[in-house]
């Protein structure tokens, strides 16, 4: 356990929850740019990190040529190239990097394995509930956001122990989706045998 | 409510271009021909010619050994029917699954119309949101490459949501539960992950409707007896094919055994390590099978599956659809109806094929089809009923991610991935039929014997045993083809041809052409015999 991640941690809490009264684009922007920052300062990984793990558009322009050419032989270029619009693709692939921060690999990473699954699927059911509320209260807006800036970690890169930068969010959201899930479990049962 | 004839022909058209996905240059596109379909194919061939499987039994009607995997045998005989027309073909083993995938559409509408009738969805719209949901699994990548594949579980799932159609019907008239009966019963003869995942399903929708059917207790009671007897000859089965395919599968303690002999390595010293106790992993194998089952990366990302089960770099479904799918289950919560309650006992039951089985292929994963597209549907409704703006936008984009996924499933995929299709097999065939006089010796790992078997016609009792000589061992032999083992030096004559691999080339052999894959690459080299003419 890192004691600066974990302070760092309280810190994100801290001004998440001051900037989920006031939700601007800038505000957002400076607390991501500020996590990004710290992080890079605070891990002696950070810039390693950085350097040879975060995404490469080089890479992805590659793929995109060679399924231009390919698609080529067959259909019109200008077709294809609409097809394989590059900002679309490249949008596709920040949305994908975003997902991959909540999947099983990464999620929960640095818990021990018999546990793992568990909160994981909480923390799913955790994920739902947060979204789900349509007057979100300040502690629910807060999550969100959290949320939110935990999955743009994955725009850094397929790093599993990322998720250990957020385990305040996680952890939070571990709960709600345990409370949530014996809730759901008794409505079911309510319907079920009504 | 009738159908308004905008409906039939939307209906029509979306059979028309899901028909056309799933159908068109089926042979040739996935470019090879797995070993799986081709065991399918030859069982199917010695049924139909010979009335018996491949290790000689008389038309049976519980599991088929097929390549130790023990298959259940409604697949093997709609091949039967299909090669009567098609003959030993790539396309007789896939045509069955085209046809039942494509079928499987209309099947959808009507499964849709049944679940949002019971979900009290206004008459007017629940029309229109059935087509939207038949239009997503119509465009769906997952239904649409695995409805090419000739394996078992298109039909599967055909039968399975047949199964849950006339069940909801069997509400309104209660002999809908026989047809019921008879759908469960072809489906339990057609694929192993029906047998966990359907049966609790079902007993969910007779807990959440049991004052209905106690109101009927002699169609019930006839249903059940049209089930047992049905499923006699799985029961009553001599060559043990249920046992020999759970221990084939299922976790099994030698799988339990390595992960803990893993969990001992990695605890190292520590005299307190609660991860090495069995039941512990057992458990713990269990819970991670379930929730991978939900992984964001397993539905949208980039596959980690085998390029043979799914379209490779895709997910099991369209990125775009995360956001319809969100907003559908909050929906569906919000609605807080039995009908609600079992689309989502569907969602939760999906992965018990997985949960007691040792690794997640996508078959095995298939039976949550469609759900995902009704609860989508949900939440597409839930948006256009506050921005109705956003209709025109949301199709236009789905349509474009369609166009792009059929491009790379026509173009791209066949020619990318030929290698692991097997499409060297393919390609070795070719070889041979463009020079049939010369003699052929293949060296095993390149071409399967069941290719063999399949493509030319030969019965179990022509199959020539091993053979061993000085030159090393042939496999088998048929005509002018024989199948050796690695190594293997082949009598020097001007007709002998040589297919290996490069190392493998003898000395007195030289390279005279190879056999190429589609994506470019070498799969075998051709040789013959050096100073022969």
């Amino acid at each position: 356990m890192n004691p600066f991640l974990l302070a760092f941690n309280l810190i994100v809490f801290i001004l998440i929850v001051v900037i989920s009264k006031k939700p601007t684009s800038l505000n957002i922007l400076i607390l991501l740019l500020g996590i990004v920052g710290t992080l890079y300062i605070i891990n002696p990984h950070g810039k390693y990190w950085i350097e040879n793990i975060a995404v490469h558009p080089k890479d992805l322009h590659d793929e995109i040529i060679q399924n231009l050419d390919q698609c080529h032989k067959y259909i019109p270029l200008g077709v294809c190239r609409i097809l394989y619009n590059k900002s679309i693709v490249f949008s596709q692939h920040l949305i994908l990097l975003f997902l991959v921060q909540f999947s099983q690999e990464n999620i929960f990473s640095f818990l021990p394995s018999p546990i793992k699954p568990l909160a994981t699927l909480w923390v799913y059911v955790g994920l739902l509930n947060n979204l789900y509320k349509v007057k979100p209260s300040p502690f629910t807006q807060t999550m969100r956001l959290w949320g939110m800036l935990y999955g743009m970690l994955g725009f850094w890169g397929y790093r599993t122990d990322l998720s250990f930068a957020a385990i305040g969010f996680l952890l939070f959201t571990t709960t709600q989706g345990f409370v949530t899930s014996i809730r759901l479990i008794q409505n079911i049962k309510n319907h079920a045998f009504s | 409510m009738p159908f308004r004839k905008i409906t039939i022909l939307i209906l029509f058209i979306l059979i028309l271009i899901g028909g056309v996905n799933r159908l068109y240059r089926l042979s040739e596109n996935p470019p090879g021909a797995t070993l799986d379909e081709i065991s399918i194919g030859y069982n199917a061939f010695t049924i139909r010619t010979a009335g018996i499987d491949q290790d000689g039994n008389r038309l049976p009607l519980g599991h088929f050994r097929s390549l130790a995997d023990y298959k259940l045998p409604l697949q093997i005989y709609l091949v039967a029917l299909s090669q009567m027309k098609f003959g030993n073909s790539l396309l007789a083993i896939r045509l069955p699954s085209a046809i039942f995938g494509t079928l499987t559409i209309p099947l959808v509408f009507f499964l849709s119309q049944a679940i949002f009738e019971k979900l009290n969805i206004n008459p007017k719209k629940n029309q229109l949101l059935c087509l939207f949901s038949t239009f997503l699994f119509t465009i769906s990548p997952w239904h649409s490459f695995h409805s090419r594949l000739g394996l078992e579980t298109s039909v599967g799932l055909f039968f399975a949501l047949a199964t849950m159609l006339f069940l909801f019907l069997s509400l309104k008239k209660s002999k809908n539960l026989f047809v019921a009966a008879l759908c469960f019963l072809l489906n339990t003869y057609t694929y192993h992950a029906y047998w966990v995942f359907l049966p609790p399903l079902i007993f969910v929708f007779f807990i959440f409707h049991k004052s209905h059917f106690w109101l009927h207790p002699k169609t019930l009671f006839l249903a059940v007896i049209l089930v047992t007897i049905g499923l006699m000859p799985l029961l009553t089965e001599k060559n043990q094919g249920n046992t020999a395919r759970f221990n084939q599968s299922f976790i099994s303690s030698e799988h339990i055994a390595k992960r803990k002999q893993e969990a001992q390595q990695a605890c190292g010293t520590k005299n307190f390590c609660i991860n090495t106790n069995v039941t512990i992993q057992l458990i713990n194998h269990m819970l991670n099978q379930y929730v991978s089952a939900f992984s964001f990366i397993t539905w949208y990302g980039p596959s980690k599956f085998d390029p043979v089960d799914v379209v490779p770099f895709r997910g099991l479904f369209y990125f775009v659809e995360l956001p319809l799918f969100l907003i559908g289950i909050i929906a569906l919560i919000k609605i807080r109806s039995k009908v609600a309650i079992f689309l989502l006992s569907w969602l939760f039951l999906y992965p018990l094929p997985l949960v007691i089985t040792t690794n997640i292929t996508a078959a095995r994963m298939y039976q949550l089809l469609p759900l995902p597209y009704i609860i989508e549907t949900l939440g597409f409704y839930d948006i256009i009923k506050k921005q109705r703006y956003l209709t025109v936008p949301i199709l236009l984009f789905l349509c474009f991610i369609f166009a792009r996924f059929v491009v790379d499933l026509w173009f791209i995929y066949p020619f990318g991935y030929s290698r692991q299709n097997d499409y060297g097999m393919i390609a070795i065939r070719q070889s041979i039929d463009k020079e049939p006089y010369n003699v052929w010796y293949i060296e095993e790992p390149l071409f399967h014997r069941l290719h063999l078997f399949y493509f030319y016609n030969i019965l179990p009792q022509y199959v020539q045993p091993p053979q061993w000589s000085t030159r090393g061992r042939t496999i088998t032999q048929y005509q002018n083809i024989t199948l050796v083992e690695r190594g293997y030096l082949p009598p020097e004559t001007s007709h002998t041809r040589l297919i290996s691999f490069q190392e493998d080339i003898p000395k007195n052999y030289k390279e005279i052409g190879i056999v190429p894959l589609k994506s470019g690459e070498i799969y075998a080299y051709i040789s013959a015999p050096k100073g022969r003419p």
